[in-house]
């Protein structure tokens, strides 16, 4: 008798595969009312932490100054793909500035990177990271097997 | 009036309105249960209002209903060369089934409620119980396992103009 399996969730290993892949996430954060607000920003994932990098101008810097809270979800989802291919990782926690000995190697990795609303390189954005304590994550390719034996 | 028959939103641009009725790949920013944020990747259909479609029971519809603001960043496909999009920001509501199956609903609902229609008034298809299909989506909101969800505009426009602070 076929068993389902119970997770379509990305294992940690499968997690660091997909995230080191991906360049841009979105980042959701807090309004000064606390409400939800949303942008793009380069992204760099390296020794179980997603870094990310805002605009010193933008909303999405000062709402984090003001209640750190922060979601950056990563999704690969090509044009025309099946559905069966999406993948996608949504990481949970606090924002936090980088360990001052970590900047000279996340400045050289995301001089690469432009910001994915401008298309710019931003050197002066300010990075952050968020870690994986809480991601919620999927792998639409895992429904498929979900009743493989 | 709009190329889809609808009339022009004041608070949407038209840059972004025309790029959402382009690009249905939506990332939905609600609130959890302890008010921090976070961002569930989905289909949104853009068309008189924005139109999600989702599990009644899903982690996103429990967030609406205790906290009815929610603001979406819709994009261009995750491979595309360049990155495009625009933010959508508002409360959202809860349809009824008399709302979402109405003979004649915005066109952004008309794609939510049966996304093979591709935005036309066609009413879905509902097969019997016994035949359901994979995809089968009407059904489903008629059984009341999916919820269709309109999210009035508050704030609306390509992320390049209104991300940085005024």
């Amino acid at each position: 008798m076929p068993r389902e399996h119970p997770t379509i969730k990305l294992t940690l290993p499968e997690l660091g595969e997909f995230a080191s892949g991906e360049t841009r996430c979105i980042v959701a954060s807090l309004d000064a009312e606390g409400g939800p607000w949303g942008d793009a920003a380069a992204c760099a994932f390296r020794d179980g932490r997603l870094y990310f990098r805002l605009p010193r101008a933008s909303r999405s810097l000062a709402n984090l100054r003001r209640d750190p809270r922060v979601c950056c979800t990563l999704e690969s989802h090509p044009e025309g793909a099946e559905y069966y291919t999406i993948k996608g990782a949504l990481f949970h926690g606090r924002a936090e500035a980088p360990e001052a000995d970590a900047r000279p190697a996340l400045k050289d990795a995301f001089e690469g990177l432009p910001d994915p609303v401008t298309g710019r390189p931003d050197p002066d954005g300010e990075i952050f990271w968020v870690g994986t304590d809480d991601v919620a994550s999927f792998d639409f390719a895992k429904i498929q097997r979900r009743f493989e034996s | 009036m709009t190329e889809d028959g609808t009339r022009p939103d004041a608070a949407v641009p038209a840059d972004a309105a025309d790029f959402m009725r382009r690009n249905g790949r939506t990332f939905m920013i609600t609130l959890r249960a302890d008010g921090s944020p976070t961002a569930h990747p989905m289909a949104g259909f853009y068309g008189g209002a924005l139109y999600l479609n989702t599990y009644r029971k899903s982690v996103k519809a429990r967030n609406l209903g205790r906290d009815d603001r929610i603001c979406c960043v819709l994009t261009n496909p995750s491979d595309a060369a360049g990155f495009e999009g625009a933010l959508y920001r508002g409360r959202a509501r809860m349809l009824s089934d008399e709302e979402v199956f109405a003979p004649e609903v915005p066109p952004g609902l008309a794609w939510a409620r049966n996304p093979r229609s591709q935005g036309s008034q066609e009413q879905p298809d509902v097969p019997p119980e016994d035949e359901r299909r994979i995809g089968e989506t009407a059904g489903r909101i008629k059984r009341g396992v999916r919820v269709i969800f309109e999210v009035g505009a508050e704030e609306a426009g390509m992320l390049a103009e209104v991300r940085d602070e005024s």
